[in-house]
């Protein structure tokens, strides 16, 4: 039996058309439980709204309303309580439908022993108890995992400050620093933090990512190629690009934008870390194909291509190839899941030295914001 | 023809360090002649307002942080449309962040007075771009 505080005893609301019932309920069980009594409906739920009981005992016979018909209007303002019906043996079929339909947890016929009554108030207790606790385990789970969520995001952003201070920094090293030893130093603490900001900038997108919220706004390709330019991470910056873009354009575009953003940014931001090393620039061609129902978007970069045994993999956590500039493993992932979330696709056609080209296809919400 | 993009620019930041970021590499990159610091909105406000007042030279270019204490770099430009409106002068102004928000990068796009929001570290090369495109709006 589930234990409880026993200056708390459980509460119990009793309905009956008949005083007399209510009376005879009242003297068998206020000893051991805080019994309330209602001779009609009405009082019957300003009761629950006061007292919250636990578990509910109504009568099926009733002048104006059935029991049935009571608890079902409870069920809908108070799903809380748990329900039982006592009657006669003459309305099974009522009482049958009423259990199959959830609108009570069991019935009790009449007469009552008071030894059933008990047992019925015990074993109802014990639902109502365990459900509460299950939806207190959700409520606190749903709270811890809504928390942790902010405090990633909220952190990377703090992290993002000062990491975006100390770059700025190698930047004027780079200008006011002439010794040869200082130089080399400075370099490498440019690529470590470097590799700090993408893999802040990986748990902010992937964050993002996880929110449920989709907005569907009108795209502007080049809008949106250009936003995507600006926030590449400082390591990868336009300067080590060069960008052809093709659009072919058959409708409006509405899209989740910041999600497809994040899709290309990723995908960008890897055409240039994976640059053959003999480019000074990497190359990439964008090309848009934009129809009624779907958005295909084409990357094509030139760069080192990907090994024939990584293809199926490039799209898992924390996948990393075995490269000089290893990422953060997130970068792929994080764009597989925008995709799916946006309802679209992802596949890869690539052999290494031939550069990668990486075709995405996305549902078109055109007709959706028309609605 | 003046060596410097710009004669003078604001920079108004409350983080040090990234001031002295952004000046060395100004005056590096000669973008600008003349800079002037100022670690909040508010002071920044009250000499533009001076400035404007006394009929002296106003800035040409103002960096502004939109992360501050007390006032916001949004906050600081609802303010700053008045002193437009009265001084009858426009210099490029760019807000430069950190931010990675999305919301922050509409915001920014859809006010008026911002040509651009500015990644933190800034790419020198790219402002330069930018006022240049921007020359003739001015």
């Amino acid at each position: 039996m589930t234990p409880r505080n026993s200056t708390k005893p459980i509460r119990i609301l009793y309905l009956d058309d008949e005083d007399n019932n209510l009376r005879s309920f009242k003297a068998a069980f206020r000893r051991e439980y805080e019994v309330y009594t209602a001779n009609n409906t009405e009082d019957a739920f300003s009761i629950i709204k006061s007292q919250k009981p636990q578990v509910i005992f109504s009568d099926q016979r009733m002048p104006v309303t059935s029991g049935v018909e009571f608890f079902n209007a409870v069920r809908q303002v108070f799903p809380e309580p748990v329900r039982i019906l006592i009657t006669g043996f003459t309305d099974v079929n009522d009482i049958i439908d009423a259990i199959n339909k959830g609108h009570i947890y069991r019935y009790i016929t009449k007469p009552w022993s008071e030894a059933e009554i008990k047992v019925a108030i015990e074993n109802a207790y014990d639902l109502y108890h365990t459900r509460r606790q299950l939806q207190e385990k959700i409520d606190d789970l749903e709270k811890t995992n809504n928390e942790l969520n902010r405090f990633v995001y909220s952190v990377s952003h703090d992290l993002r400050a000062p990491i975006a201070s100390v770059l700025g920094l190698v930047k004027v090293s780079q200008i006011d620093i002439k010794d040869e030893a200082s130089i080399q130093l400075f370099d490498k603490v440019d690529q470590s933090v470097h590799k700090l900001d993408i893999l802040v900038n990986n748990i902010i997108d992937y964050y993002k990512n996880s929110k449920a919220t989709e907005e569907y706004l009108e795209v502007d390709v080049d809008n949106l190629v250009e936003d995507v330019l600006n926030q590449l991470h400082s390591g990868e910056s336009r300067e080590n690009l060069t960008l052809q873009k093709a659009v072919d354009q058959n409708a409006r575009f509405f899209g989740d934008y910041f999600r497809v953003r994040i899709v290309l940014s990723h995908l960008i931001a890897n055409a240039i870390k994976f640059k053959k090393p003999e480019q000074l620039r990497a190359q990439v061609d964008l090309n848009f194909e934009i129809g009624e129902d779907q958005v295909l978007i084409k990357v094509k970069d030139h760069g080192v291509g990907i090994l024939q045994d990584h293809v199926e993999q490039i799209f898992k956590m924390f996948f990393r190839g075995k490269d000089q500039m290893a990422g953060s493993g997130l970068g792929l992932y994080i764009v597989k899941e925008a995709l799916s979330k946006m309802g679209g696709s992802i596949d890869v056609q690539s052999s290494p030295g031939k550069g990668a080209e990486f075709h995405i296809v996305i549902p078109n919400m055109v007709q959706q914001e028309n609605e | 023809m003046s060596d410097f993009q710009v004669e003078y620019c604001l920079l108004i930041d409350d983080n040090l360090v990234d001031r002295f970021v952004h000046r060395r590499l100004l005056e590096h990159h000669k973008i600008a002649r003349t800079i002037k610091e100022f670690d909040n909105g508010k002071d920044a406000l009250d000499y533009l307002t001076e400035l404007a007042r006394n009929g002296s030279p106003v800035p040409d270019l103002i960096l502004l942080d939109l992360m501050m204490p007390e006032m916001d770099g949004f906050e600081f430009l609802k303010h700053y449309e008045l002193w437009v409106q009265r001084s009858k002068v426009r210099p490029y102004l760019f807000m430069v962040s950190s931010t990675e928000d999305d919301h922050d990068l509409r915001r920014s796009r859809d006010n008026r007075h911002i040509i651009k929001l500015l990644r933190k570290p800034l790419v020198p090369k790219l402002l330069k771009e930018v006022i240049d495109q921007n020359s003739d709006l001015k």
